[in-house]
């Protein structure tokens, strides 16, 4: 176990690496001047000299490189080209609207996804999973910006029920009517995310369970004389679980970063947005430390998720 | 493991399969016949936010332009951005997969963990940036999507050859002094066809979305006609919650940005349905 | 005394296990030291339970496997240090599976075709399709076979398919590897028989392995007993039959079925299953089974003795005969 641990953190460090190693160079090739656009005009010579010597940025790429790795190592993300703060304080600031729509999508679609997905493998090819079928098929083809579309489209302009972007009307109010303004704002955006994700829960839910439940050990709880609400609840879910479980850690991922058109869309101030707006003003600093932190996240959950499924199914063992 | 002409009968008995062929075949003549069908659209018209008529079959845009005529240049464009993005993948991630699957020593391991590496790449956003240091144009957008989708197709293909490299052909193969090369891109890949196939319909259909998305952004070819583009266009202008509100403008490209990827994933659904008859019940 | 064809000289091939990248946790022992000469135009029987490591020794002649340690030596050279192309012709092999020897995505013609075309026996699709039907003749199936799908196609037929694809080759030696275990007695006699034929006429020298020493009985010159790796008796057929030394060889023989009226002699059961080749015994390797097993058998290792002329046998009860 502490072995598998090991391997796993020594390969997630690895992950990042990469992904931070691939990111830089990338950026290096945008077609822009660098010190044209960290250096501020109106600062003193000094200054410039100082953030030009800081990031090396007179320097060859592969030494610009080097010490970038050696200010990550030391916390020091660099200073966004754009609003001069350090990328850490932006990305914080953009952190928490992320996570809201994240944990909002991630509960309902579990909610709905799993049981919807258990009804559709009891009787696989009936009435009620061709549909589920049918629905799953089309909201994983969907198209962000359509469905969001059409959203803003009746329930924003058509029925005037819902504001169309932002998180929350500026100037932000007080106590109980922040929360329920934010709330108002969520709801387009979480929609519109719920529906592109509760489709792959079901899908996942539904294929594994209607594995599980051809398995001989379910087939003996039956002949035990259990009933099927038991025999599917204790005996199935649990192992059927585990599927799910993996694309959930996978859908978290995709979430904190892959929410671009979404919170693009909807003008939502969170990381997703962010990255676009970073890539339109050539901010690559900010870039490289959301990055960063979108690779932690997918090295993160994945051996949280390898850890949880452990855990759930003792014939899995890491060793 | 089925013959080919038990897999022809068993594929046209599906009908999820041949609807999507029918829709995958429709838009694919659609693009290669846009020239004939109408001329590339481009300036000024004089008729702006014109309804759905006889003349403009989907209403005219806030440059009076027909687009019918923009949504049918659109299919052309994402045709062929599908085909290369495809190509690309393929290019890098069949012989990718067959190598690490074949030769299990160094060089597999080495290319597994790449595999492994690229998979957990935040995807869109890697492709919103590699677009914008590429430049706009068609062809460069449809070699990103290409880049960021081969390490899938190539642990597809792994996984299939693994199992096939057990076979005892395999060994048979090697005992009459076939060449791996031939064993390999010949004998392995014969076998491994279906699931590769399902998966590159998987790629079309996702390559589509992806160029979509990425014109949306802001990030796609701005001279070409796409279905993205033309949803771009109708966001700039507030063609959704502002008055006027041409409700046409927006939503023909994306009900054909939906049938175009539901008809590929149809395909695919019905291909891994005729390759694997088990699990059908019906 | 007959020339040796080929020389397989302390042969041995482990198996690393590991379960994780970096550790290695043991090896599977699946030949171990084994050493015979293969006569010209004889057929030796190889004859062991599974997991006796005769099918690895089968490969690893083949050269399909790298040997842990040992020689193979043909032609006065170690197949081992030479290119690849000096064996492939000369040493062709018929695996155990019909079903899984073909590769199902191809006409059968096409597979036969193949190596033909690969090493350059035939040139050209006319010439290729001619001695393809040829071979299918030869091998007594119909030449318009030749586009059909091996699924179309019973274990018999394709047992024939690959034995023509092997033929095809002009081989000297044939490996069989169980290439008639998989078949129905009545095909298995027709394919035994299809063995015996090309023989004769082709003048080819066998190495047939099989768990099942009746088939081996029927087609073999002479016999090796195998057990977890190693060579547990080795003598002409009738020699082995007449005079079993070995109490494996007794309890194998004594287990085939007769078919007579006659009262059956009394037969040998042989306890439990073939240990697992991980973690061996110290000493005899059959002594965990062994009906006539000593106290010395569990700490000393028997070597194999030459006990008459060219019958050798390893176990405790005969001591070195020959050699003195």
């Amino acid at each position: 176990m502490a072995a598998y641990l090991t391997r796993r953190i020594f390969k997630g460090l690895l992950t990042i690496f990469a992904s931070v190693t691939i990111t830089f160079f990338i950026l290096r090739l945008m077609p822009a001047d660098p010190v044209a656009l960290v250096v501020d005009p109106k600062m003193g010579l000094e200054a410039q000299a100082a953030m030009k010597a800081k990031f090396g940025l007179d320097k060859p790429i592969l030494e610009q490189y080097a010490i970038f790795i050696g200010n990550l190592i030391q916390g020091d993300m660099g200073v966004s080209f754009k609003t001069r703060q350090p990328v850490m304080a932006v990305i914080q600031e953009k952190m928490p609207w992320t996570l809201l729509l994240l944990i909002i999508v991630v509960t309902l679609s579990l909610l709905v996804g799993i049981p919807v997905g258990v009804r559709a493998a009891k009787r696989p090819n009936k009435g009620f999973d061709r549909f589920v079928s049918l629905l799953t098929m089309f909201s994983i083809s969907i198209f962000i910006p359509f469905l969001s579309f059409a959203f803003l489209y009746l329930l924003a302009y058509y029925l005037k029920l819902l504001p169309t972007g932002g998180a929350y009307t500026p100037p932000p109010a007080d106590g109980l009517t922040y929360y329920k303004d934010v709330a108002r704002h969520a709801v387009l955006p979480s929609l519109v995310l719920f529906i592109n994700n509760v489709a792959t829960i079901i899908l996942y839910t539904r294929n594994s369970m209607q594995d599980v439940l051809k398995e001989d050990y379910i087939r003996t709880a039956y002949s035990k004389g259990w009933n099927e609400k038991y025999v599917t609840r204790v005996h199935g879910l649990k192992n059927a679980l585990i599927p799910t479980i993996t694309v959930t850690g996978l859908m978290i991922s995709s979430l904190i970063g892959g929410a671009v058109m979404t919170e693009t869309v909807f003008a939502w101030p969170g990381v997703g947005r962010l990255i676009y707006d970073s890539v339109s003003a050539l901010d690559y600093p900010v870039l490289q430390g959301a990055f960063l932190i979108l690779s932690a996240t997918v090295v993160v959950t994945s051996i949280l998720s390898d850890l949880i499924i452990a855990w759930l199914d003792p014939r899995i063992r890491l060793g | 493991m089925i013959e080919s002409r038990t897999f022809r009968e068993a594929f046209f008995r599906n009908r999820l399969a041949v609807l999507g062929l029918i829709g995958v075949v429709l838009i694919a003549l659609t693009g290669i016949l846009a020239p004939i069908l109408r001329e590339y659209p481009s300036g000024y018209g004089s008729e702006l936010y014109n309804q759905p008529s006889a003349k403009y079959p989907l209403g005219s845009d806030s440059m009076g332009l027909d687009i019918f005529a923009e949504v049918i240049w659109g299919s052309r464009s994402s045709f062929y951005i599908s085909l290369m993005a495809v190509a690309v993948a393929s290019l890098i991630g069949i012989p990718a997969g067959l190598i690490s699957g074949y030769y299990k020593g160094w060089i597999g391991e080495v290319i597994d963990g790449t595999v492994d590496i690229f998979l957990t790449l935040p995807t869109l956003p890697l492709m919103i940036i590699i677009a914008a240091v590429m430049g706009p144009s068609i062809t460069n957008v449809a070699i990103v999507i290409g880049l960021l989708a081969w390490p899938s197709l190539a642990r597809i293909t792994r996984n299939a050859t693994l199992k096939i490299s057990e076979m005892q052909f395999i060994e048979a193969a090697r005992s009459l002094g076939i060449n791996s090369k031939a064993i390999l891109f010949k004998h392995i890949f014969l076998n491994i066809a279906g699931p590769v196939l399902v998966n590159l319909t998987l790629v079309m259909a996702t390559a589509v979305l992806a160029e979509s998305g990425l014109s949306f952004l802001g990030l796609g070819d701005p001279t070409t006609w796409s279905w993205g583009t033309i949803l771009k266009k109708a966001w700039d202008a507030g063609a959704i919650i502002d008055t006027p509100n041409p409700w046409w403008w927006w939503l023909s490209p994306s009900l054909f940005i939906t049938l175009y990827v539901v008809c590929f994933n149809m395909l695919g659904t019905g291909i891994n349905d005729t390759l694997n008859p088990k699990n059908r019940e019906d | 005394m007959k020339e040796a064809y080929l020389k397989v000289k302390n042969l041995t091939k482990h198996f690393p296990i590991s379960n994780s990248l970096f550790r290695r946790t043991g090896f599977v022992h699946a030949v171990n030291q084994v050493s015979f000469e293969l006569y010209q135009s004889e057929t030796l029987g190889i004859v062991g339970e599974s997991g006796s490591g005769k099918s690895t020794l089968g490969r690893v002649i083949m050269k399909l496997i790298q040997p842990t340690a040992g020689e193979v030596i043909y032609k006065g050279k170690n197949i081992f240090n030479e290119p690849e192309a000096t064996i492939r012709r000369d040493m062709q092999m018929v695996f155990q599976d019909p079903y899984a020897s073909l590769n199902p995505r191809m006409k059968v013609g096409d597979a036969i075709a193949e190596p033909l075309l690969a090493h350059h026996i035939v040139t050209g699709r006319k010439e290729a399709r001619e001695k393809v039907c040829d071979l299918l003749h030869t091998v007594g199936l119909q030449p318009e076979m030749y586009n059909n799908f091996p699924h179309e196609f019973s274990g018999g037929q394709r047992q024939r398919i690959s034995i023509a694809r092997a033929l095809g080759m002009a081989p000297k030696l044939l490996v069989c590897d169980e290439a008639a275990s998989a078949l129905d007695v009545s095909v298995q006699a027709q394919i035994l028989n299809l063995f015996n034929n090309l023989k004769n006429g082709m003048d080819l020298t066998y190495l047939f392995i099989s768990h099942d020493l009746a088939v081996v009985k029927y087609i073999s010159s002479r016999i090796l007993i195998m057990y977890l790796g190693e060579v547990m008796e080795l003598a002409d057929t009738e020699e082995l039959f007449s005079k079993p030394l070995h109490p494996y060889t007794q309890a194998l023989i004594s287990a085939i079925p007769e078919p007579s009226t006659r009262r059956r002699k009394e037969r040998i059961l042989l306890e439990g299953d073939i240990p697992s080749s991980i973690n061996l015994p110290e000493g005899c390797k059959f002594q965990s089974r062994c009906f006539k097993a000593m106290p010395e058998c569990v700490y000393t290792h028997p070597p194999l003795s030459e006990v008459a002329p060219q019958h050798y046998v390893r176990c405790l009860l005969y001591p070195n005969q020959a050699g003195g």
